[in-house]
C-alpha cells in the first residue's frame, strides 16, 4: 500500500435534514489506486455521503479536499466534470442510445465542418472498453444491454470524463456472481491505473474480496475505519449493528391465536424462492432482510400484485388464488405498499373519500353505494387513528408522512382484513406518528389479525414483531422468535454470515 | 415449429432497429392496392399530386417529428401555419415588400414555436396541454388579425413566388403534366435533407435523440436539455411558418380555418413513419415516408371516387396498426 496523499480527503463532514443529523463528523479519505469500502445498514448515512461527494448535497459543516484544493460548493456538474463520477444504481443513461452514443454524450467528437465524427465515437468507445477488458456490443440501444453491461457503460462513460475518483453505490445489486467477477476484474484494472474507488455493499464478502480499507457507519456516526486486513467479518458485523434500541416501545405479548394464513413453496425466479411460513391470528410476523433481498417482492406475491410462479397460498385452510391486491383485499388480505404515495393513496382526494373507496368495494349493493353509513363508519374510523387535523375533507397531499400513513392503515381497517400485510410501515415517519402507528398494529393485533411487517429498520423489527423471518437472495433463510433475536444475529442471517458468526 | 419461430423473432429483433420498416412496408401495400384497385393511380398526374401536397405538410410533419423524437408535442402547428399565411398576406396587401413579408412571417412561427417551449420548459405542464392551449389562443390570433375573413393578395405578381412554389417546368413538360408538380418538392427534398443531418450529425442533433429518450439521464450527463427544447420547439415554429409561406406563393390566399387538424395529421405521419411517441427515437426519413403514404391515401381514394370520411377512418386504422406493430417489434429483445 503506498503512501501516496489522498485524492479526496473529507473531514469532519456533518448533514442534517430538517432538524435531524444523518451524519457526524465523518472523516473519509480516498487514495489513489485503492479501494474503499463503506458498509453499514439501511439508514446508516452511506447514501447521503456519496450524495456529499459528487455535489448533489453541501455538507452542514466541515471540509473537503479534492487533489490537494479545498472544495467549496461543488455541484454535480464540477464534480463530474472534474473527475469525481458516481454510478448509482439507477444508472443514468439513455435507453435508446447505443453504449457508443452514450459514451460519447455531451462530448461528442467533432470533424470537419462541426460534424459529430461517428467513427471517433464508436473507436473512443471501443478503446475504453477494451482498456476496462469489458466485451460488449457498442452498437445496441443500452436499454437492450443487461444490466451489468449497462454499469460497464457508465463506468466507461465515467472514464472518458478522465475519471479520479469512482463511487460505486451497491454496483452488485442485481448481478449473477460471473457479472461480479467480471466487474471485479474491471475494478481491479481501474486501480492499476491509480483511480480511487469508493465501493458501497451490503455484501460483506465483496468489500473483503475487492477492498483495501473500510469504513463503517452506523447512525451517521463514522465507527471504524482502517485497512481490510484489520477486520474479519465477526468484527465487521459487530461494528455495523449495536444501535440503541428503546425496549419500552416493545410491542406487548404475543396473543397467538388459531392457524389463518398458510403460505407453500411461494416462488417467482429469480427473486422469490420457495417461501413457505405460517401466520395465525394475533400476531406479528417480522420479516427482516437487506434492501433486494426479495421482501417486497414475496409480499406483491401474496396480494397478486405479481403473478406466482409456484405455490399455494391458503387463507383459514382454503386454499385462496389472489388475482390482484383487489381480489386479495376482498378476501381479507391488505397491504400496505412500500410507496404509499404511488400505490396506496389518491393524493388529490380527501382522506374520508380515500377511506371510502376501500369501504365502497365491502357495502355496495347491487351496485349501490350505501354512503349514509359509509360516512359514518368513516368519522369512527378517523377518530380510532387520531389523525390530525381531524378534518376528513382535507385533500391527502396536505398531510404529512405520518398522517398519510394512518390513512392508508385506516383504508386496511376499513376494508375489515384479516392479513395485513405492511411494506415499511413507518418509513418517513416522524417519531410521533410512528408511535401512534405501532399502537395501532398492537390494536389490530389484539383484535385477533395477523400482521406481516417488512422492515429495514432492525431496531423496529425487535420491538414489534413477536418472531422475525429473515430473507436473503429471494429465500427465508432463518425463523427467529423475537425474545432469542438480537440485531448482531438478524445481520448476520441477512447477510448471510451464521455459519460464520455462530 | 422452433426453427420458425427463432428466425421470426430474430427478424423482429432485426425490425425493431427499424421502425421505418413498418412505414415502407404499408407504403408499398397500400401503393400496390391502389395500383389495382384505383383507375388512373399510377399516373404522373396524380404522383404529382401526392407530391405536391405531401411538400406542404411534409415540411410540418419534419419539425413535428423532431418535436416528438426530443419528447415534445405541438398540437398548435396548424394555428401556426395559418398565422404565417396571414402575417404574409396582410402585409402584402398593406404594400409591404415581400423581403420584409416573408422574414416577418418566419418570425412569427418561431417566436410562437418559442413560446410554446417556454410555457413547457417553465411551467413544465405537458406540452399536449400547453400547445392544446397555444393551438386555441394561435388560431383565435388568427381570426382576430385576419377579422375572420379570406385575405388575398391580388397585386402584382412576386417574382419570388414562382422559385417557392411556382409550376415545375421540368417534371411537368417531361411526364406531359399541366402544373401538377410543383417547386416546393424541391424544397421538401432539402428540408429534409438538412434536418436529417442536423438530426445524425450534429451534436445538437445527438442531443435531441437523448432528450427525448431520458431527460434526466441527459441533463446528468451534461446536455443542457432546457436549451434543446426550446431550440427544438422554435424549429418546428419556424417548419410551419415555411410550409405555409411555400403554400401561400402558390394560392395567393388564406382563410381562418388553414392548417385546421394538420397538427394531428402530422402526428400521425410522424407515428406511421416510426417515430416513438415517448420520445428518443425516430427519422426524418419515417415521417416524410408517413407524410406520403397519408397523402397517397388520400388521393387514391378521391381517385377511387371513396368520400372522404373513409379516408380519416382508414388513416385512424393505419395509424393504430402502425403503432401496435411498433410496440410489438419494440418489445422484441
Amino acid at each position: 500500500m503506498e503512501t501516496a496523499a489522498p485524492v479526496l480527503s473529507l473531514k469532519k463532514i456533518s448533514k442534517s435534514f430538517s432538524g435531524i443529523t444523518v451524519l457526524h463528523d465523518v472523516d473519509i479519505d480516498l487514495y489513489p489506486g485503492e479501494v474503499h469500502g463503506v458498509v453499514g445498514e439501511n439508514g446508516a448515512g452511506k447514501s447521503t455521503l456519496i450524495k456529499i461527494m459528487s455535489g448533489a448535497y453541501q455538507p452542514d459543516h466541515g471540509t473537503i479536499h479534492y487533489q490537494g484544493q479545498l472544495l467549496k460548493n461543488i455541484t454535480p456538474r464540477w464534480a463530474r466534470e472534474n473527475g469525481i463520477n458516481t454510478i448509482y444504481q439507477e444508472i443514468d443513461l439513455i435507453p435508446s442510445l447505443t453504449a457508443a452514443e452514450n459514451i460519447a454524450l455531451g462530448n461528442e467528437p467533432l470533424g470537419k465542418g462541426g460534424s459529430i465524427d461517428w467513427a471517433a465515437v464508436r473507436s473512443q468507445a471501443r478503446r475504453i472498453l477494451d482498456d476496462m477488458g469489458a466485451h460488449l456490443p457498442i452498437d445496441v440501444a443500452v436499454g437492450n444491454l443487461k444490466v451489468a453491461h449497462q454499469q460497464m457503460v457508465a463506468i466507461a462513460k465515467a472514464l472518458s470524463l478522465n475519471s479520479q475518483v469512482l463511487i460505486l453505490d451497491e454496483p452488485t445489486a442485481v448481478f449473477t456472481s460471473s457479472e461480479i467477477e467480471l466487474l471485479f476484474n474491471i475494478i481491479r484494472r481501474l486501480k492499476a491505473q491509480g483511480i480511487a474507488i469508493l465501493y458501497i455493499s451490503h455484501h460483506l464478502d465483496e468489500i473483503f474480496q475487492i477492498g483495501d480499507r473500510v469504513t463503517v457507519l452506523r447512525d451517521g456516526y463514522l465507527v471504524r475505519s482502517g485497512l481490510i486486513a484489520e477486520f474479519d467479518k465477526p468484527s465487521l458485523v459487530r461494528a455495523m449493528v449495536g444501535r440503541e434500541i428503546d425496549f419500552s416501545l416493545r410491542n406487548g405479548h404475543s396473543l397467538l391465536g388459531e392457524e389463518i394464513l398458510r403460505v407453500k413453496n411461494l416462488s417467482r425466479s429469480p427473486v422469490v424462492e420457495d417461501i413457505n411460513f405460517v401466520l395465525r391470528r394475533g400476531e406479528i410476523v417480522g420479516v427482516a432482510g437487506l434492501v433486494g433481498a426479495g421482501r417486497t417482492e414475496m409480499a406483491r406475491l401474496l396480494v397478486g400484485a405479481d403473478p406466482l410462479q409456484h405455490g399455494e397460498i391458503y387463507l383459514n385452510g382454503r386454499r385462496i388464488r389472489p388475482t390482484s391486491p383487489m381480489v386479495a383485499l376482498g378476501l381479507g388480505i391488505g397491504m400496505l405498499p412500500e410507496s404509499r404515495k404511488e400505490e396506496g393513496l389518491v393524493l388529490q382526494r380527501s382522506m374520508a373519500e380515500n377511506m371510502a373507496y376501500s369501504l365502497v368495494q365491502k357495502s355496495s349493493r347491487a351496485g349501490v353505494v350505501p354512503w349514509k353509513s359509509i360516512r359514518r363508519e368513516v368519522a369512527s374510523l378517523l377518530s380510532k387513528l387520531e389523525v390530525r387535523p381531524a378534518n376528513p375533507n382535507l385533500q391527502v397531499t396536505y398531510m404529512s408522512g405520518g398522517n398519510q400513513q394512518k390513512v392508508v392503515l385506516g383504508k386496511l381497517l376499513a376494508a375489515k382484513c384479516d392479513v395485513l400485510i405492511l411494506d415499511e410501515p413507518t418509513r418517513g415517519v416522524d417519531v410521533g406518528a410512528r408511535l401512534e402507528i405501532y399502537k395501532l398494529m398492537y390494536e389490530m393485533k389484539t383484535e385477533g389479525k395477523a400482521i406481516l411487517m417488512i422492515s429495514s429498520d432492525l431496531p423496529e423489527i425487535l420491538t414489534q414483531a413477536d418472531r422475525i423471518l429473515v430473507m436473503a437472495k429471494g429465500r427465508i433463510v432463518a425463523e427467529v422468535p423475537a425474545a432469542e433475536a438480537s440485531e448482531e444475529k438478524i445481520l448476520a442471517f441477512a447477510l448471510r454470515l451464521e455459519s460464520e458468526m455462530v | 415449429m422452433g426453427l420458425l419461430a427463432d428466425k421470426w423473432s430474430e427478424a423482429r429483433h432485426r425490425l425493431s432497429y427499424f421502425p421505418e420498416a413498418v412505414a415502407l412496408l404499408s407504403f408499398f401495400l397500400l401503393f400496390v392496392f391502389f395500383y389495382i384497385a384505383a383507375p388512373n393511380f399510377l399516373t404522373a398526374m396524380s404522383i404529382g399530386n401526392i407530391l405536391t401536397f405531401g411538400s406542404i405538410t411534409g415540411i410540418v410533419t419534419i419539425g413535428v417529428a423532431m418535436l416528438m423524437i426530443c419528447g415534445e408535442f405541438d398540437l398548435s402547428v396548424g394555428s401556426n401555419f395559418a398565422c404565417a399565411s396571414y402575417v404574409l398576406a396582410l402585409t402584402l396587401i398593406a404594400g409591404w415588400p415581400v423581403w420584409i413579408s416573408i422574414p416577418l412571417a418566419l418570425l412569427v412561427s418561431s417566436l410562437l414555436g418559442l413560446l410554446n417551449g417556454v410555457i413547457v420548459t417553465r411551467t413544465q405542464i405537458p406540452s399536449f396541454i400547453a400547445t392544446l392551449g397555444t393551438m386555441l389562443a394561435y388560431r383565435g390570433i388568427v381570426r382576430a388579425i385576419g377579422k375572420g375573413d379570406f385575405a388575398t393578395y391580388k397585386g402584382e405578381p412576386i417574382p419570388l413566388f414562382s422559385y417557392l412554389n411556382g409550376d415545375f417546368v421540368l417534371l411537368n413538360k417531361f411526364f406531359g403534366t399541366t402544373s401538377n408538380f410543383r417547386v416546393s418538392l424541391i424544397w421538401f427534398i432539402l428540408v429534409a435533407i438538412i434536418a436529417s443531418l442536423v438530426l445524425m450529425r450534429t451534436r445538437f442533433g445527438n442531443w435531441v435523440f437523448a432528450t427525448g429518450g431520458a431527460p434526466e439521464a441527459a441533463s446528468a450527463q451534461g446536455v443542457d436539455v432546457k436549451m434543446v427544447k426550446l431550440a427544438t420547439f422554435t424549429i418546428t415554429g419556424l417548419l410551419a411558418g415555411i410550409a405555409s409561406i411555400l403554400q401561400f406563393a402558390y394560392r395567393l390566399s388564406v382563410d381562418p380555418l388553414r392548417g385546421d387538424g394538420m397538427e394531428l395529421i402530422v402526428v400521425a405521419a410522424s407515428v406511421i413513419g416510426g417515430v416513438r411517441l415517448t420520445g428518443g427515437y425516430g427519422t426524418i426519413f419515417g415521417a416524410v415516408m408517413g407524410t406520403l403514404l397519408l397523402q397517397m391515401l388520400d388521393q387514391g381514394l378521391v381517385l377511387m371516387k371513396i368520400p372522404i370520411q373513409v379516408f380519416q377512418a382508414t388513416a385512424g386504422l393505419i395509424i393504430i396498426i402502425a403503432v401496435i406493430s411498433n410496440t410489438y417489434l419494440g418489445k422484441a429483445d
